[in-house]
């Protein structure tokens, strides 16, 4: 599957180039500490809504804070929030489609329904009323959108179970005497593996996306931290003063956004043997 | 005293319930995949059952290795009742009763290496493990060493098959059922398979039992034939004596679909008009009936017909053999 997807980097620039801006934020949001010029949270009101400059690369906020050490934090922030709800509503996803679906019953049922229940909400909503409940700040925006993001991957590992385990390896397995929690693990998982991946870029994407949302309506990462979200919010208030606080992160988030869907459509190519071209 | 066979199926009926009908009008019924099937395999034996699709003969050999809970009648293998064991009392039973799947491409995990797959039956039982005894078992299957490391993608269909086969090997088991084990292979490959498998059977003493939609194949391999119809054995013997001059009406239809290869020589084709019933609500009586070329009349389609003794302790299931003795009643499930 690894294997397949460099033949997709190399066949197509486009995912190249969103694959290295992913590596590239990845690396932004890890060193940000390093990176970032100056302290994100530093006032300077001598120097409030500055254009860029040699000084602040891309200006600065209503408080004088260097717009670029913002940023960077913000990535930060973005990365952890999404990077947490696709590694999280991933193990969910995981844990309760294979159970569902391998396992079947009355499990299958009330997983199933409660997927239902909770799809028929939009999932901003869900998660602007779970924050409402468990209070604003990073773990509670992780929770929400885990939650909120959950019951679209057990009902696509669910789908695909159904599938694997009508394959005779896996009749064939059971009537060697493998037992059936091992069967699950060792030839269900796997091979339900590939489009957990592509769901995983797509739901790192909205879940950057909804990261964003919520901090712009103040919901998500609280001030004084950055985010990318109330790096717009602070500029919108500007945006005809000072239009490089929200241009830039707004940039940002499509730059991101996109990458990340690119990503989730060269994944799903690989995985694809259908799809193969040489 | 005739030995003890090592597996006995007893009036052995497999039904799935069908939900039919909308959401309004639902009504649930019986579709009869194996319908009242009786045999006994002696070890070291090989039996065929053949065929149309559609004649339960995949729901029996899954009936028989207990994937399915019979709805009526007794299975015992080696003595031993099966037909209530659960999983776990299964366990132990199922190291000697192994199947061989049709589907080369599916019955093999594709992110499994070789090594892994046939690993996997040796830890499951505790037995001796290692690359040696992969590669022992790979060789019993006219494989080797450098297929050790390989993804079944990177196999042809054939090589699949004998992996399959080594794998059902690493248990050592004494009944192997084969579930159209060539129907999916290349005509050239399916004679080296059906080799391989005749030579382990004389050198491991192994039982097998042989699912084909192809006569010939079975009548090739086989000592003893039966012919499933509907859910039902309809005629049961020799192989040589099924194949050539069989009795029962439905399998001589059959026999005459086989090409023969003797260009200018026209042989009469029995044809079968109409097609096969549906098992859901399968015809009364002779379950042939609907389409029998030499139908006697009303008693067909009444009563099922008798076993009748045909040669060498064969029989077949029709009425109009009614002259000769009668080797069991009616099996009704």
């Amino acid at each position: 599957m690894l294997d397949s997807f460099f033949i997709e980097l190399r066949r197509s620039p486009v995912l190249a180039l969103a694959a290295a801006l992913i590596l590239a934020a990845i690396a932004i949001a890890v060193l940000a500490p390093v990176l970032a010029p100056k302290d994100p949270n530093l006032q300077n009101l001598r120097a409030t809504l500055a254009p860029p400059s040699a000084g602040f690369p891309l200006g600065t906020d209503e408080y004088g804070r260097d717009l670029l050490s913002r940023m960077i934090f913000g990535m930060r922030n973005s990365l952890i929030v999404g990077a947490a709800v696709v590694l999280l509503s991933g193990l969910i996803g995981a844990v309760l489609g294979i159970s569902a679906g391998y396992f079947g019953g009355w499990l299958d049922m009330v997983v199933m329904r409660l997927a239902d229940i909770m799809m028929a909400f939009p999932y901003l909503v869900l998660a602007l009323g779970l924050i409402a409940a468990l209070g604003a700040g990073i773990p509670s925006t992780i929770v929400a959108l885990t939650v909120a993001f959950a019951p679209i991957y057990v009902r696509i590992v669910r789908s695909k179970v159904l599938v694997v385990k009508e394959e005779a390896y896996v009749e064939a397995a059971r009537l060697i005497g493998v037992r059936p929690r091992t069967i699950a693990v060792r030839h269900v998982l796997p091979n339900v593996a590939g489009p957990m991946l592509v769901q995983g870029a797509l739901t790192f994407a909205f879940a950057v996306l909804a990261e964003a949302s919520l901090s712009f309506v103040g919901l998500g990462v609280p001030p004084p931290a950055a985010s990318f979200g109330n790096i717009i919010a602070a500029g919108r208030d500007h945006i005809i003063d000072a239009p490089w606080i929200a241009t830039s992160s707004g940039v940002a988030i499509v730059a991101l956004v996109l990458s990340l869907l690119i990503l989730a459509d060269g994944l799903r190519d690989a995985i694809d043997p259908y799809q193969h071209r040489l | 005293m005739t030995p003890r066979p090592l597996l006995a199926v007893e009036r052995v009926a497999t039904h799935f319930p069908v939900k039919r009908g909308g959401w309004l009008r639902r009504r649930v019924e019986t579709l009869k995949a194996v319908d009242g099937v009786s045999f006994a395999i002696l070890p070291g034996e090989t039996f065929g059952i053949v065929g149309e699709s559609g004649s339960g003969k995949s729901t029996l050999a899954r009936t028989i290795l207990r994937v399915y809970r019979p709805t009526a009648g007794r299975i015992r293998f080696d003595g031993l009742d099966i037909t209530e064991l659960d999983e776990t009392a299964l366990g132990p039973v199922r190291r000697n009763m192994q199947m061989v799947f049709q589907d080369t491409k599916s019955s093999l995990n594709p992110r499994l290496r070789v090594e892994q797959i046939l690993d996997e039956p040796l830890v499951t039982h505790g037995l001796p493990r290692g690359r040696r005894r992969v590669v022992e078992l790979l060789e019993m299957v006219g494989l080797g060493d450098s297929h050790v490391e390989r993804y079944p993608h990177q196999l042809s269909g054939g090589q699949r098959q004998r992996i399959g086969i080594a794998r059902v090997l690493a248990l050592n088991p004494r009944l192997i059922v084969a579930d159209e084990p060539v129907s999916a292979l290349d005509v050239s490959i399916q004679a080296q398979i059906l080799n391989l498998l005749k030579s382990l059977q004389s050198r491991l003493g192994l039982t097998i039992v042989l699912i084909a939609h192809d006569i010939g194949v079975v009548g090739y391999f086989c000592q003893r034939v039966a012919v499933m119809y509907l859910g039902r054995m309809v005629e049961a013997g020799p192989g040589r004596h099924v194949t050539r001059s069989p009795s029962h009406p439905y399998t001589q239809a059959l026999i005459s679909a086989i090409p023969k290869a003797e260009p200018g020589v026209r042989r009469s084709r029995i044809l079968l008009t109409g097609e096969i019933p549906s098992p859901i609500n399968p015809p009364t009586g002779c379950p042939f009936h609907t389409r029998c070329p030499v139908k006697l009349g009303a008693i067909c389609e009444r009563e099922r017909p008798p076993r009748y003794r045909t040669v060498d302790g064969g029989w077949a299931a029709c009425h109009a053999l009614n002259d000769r003795p009668v080797v069991a009643e009616a099996q009704e499930e």
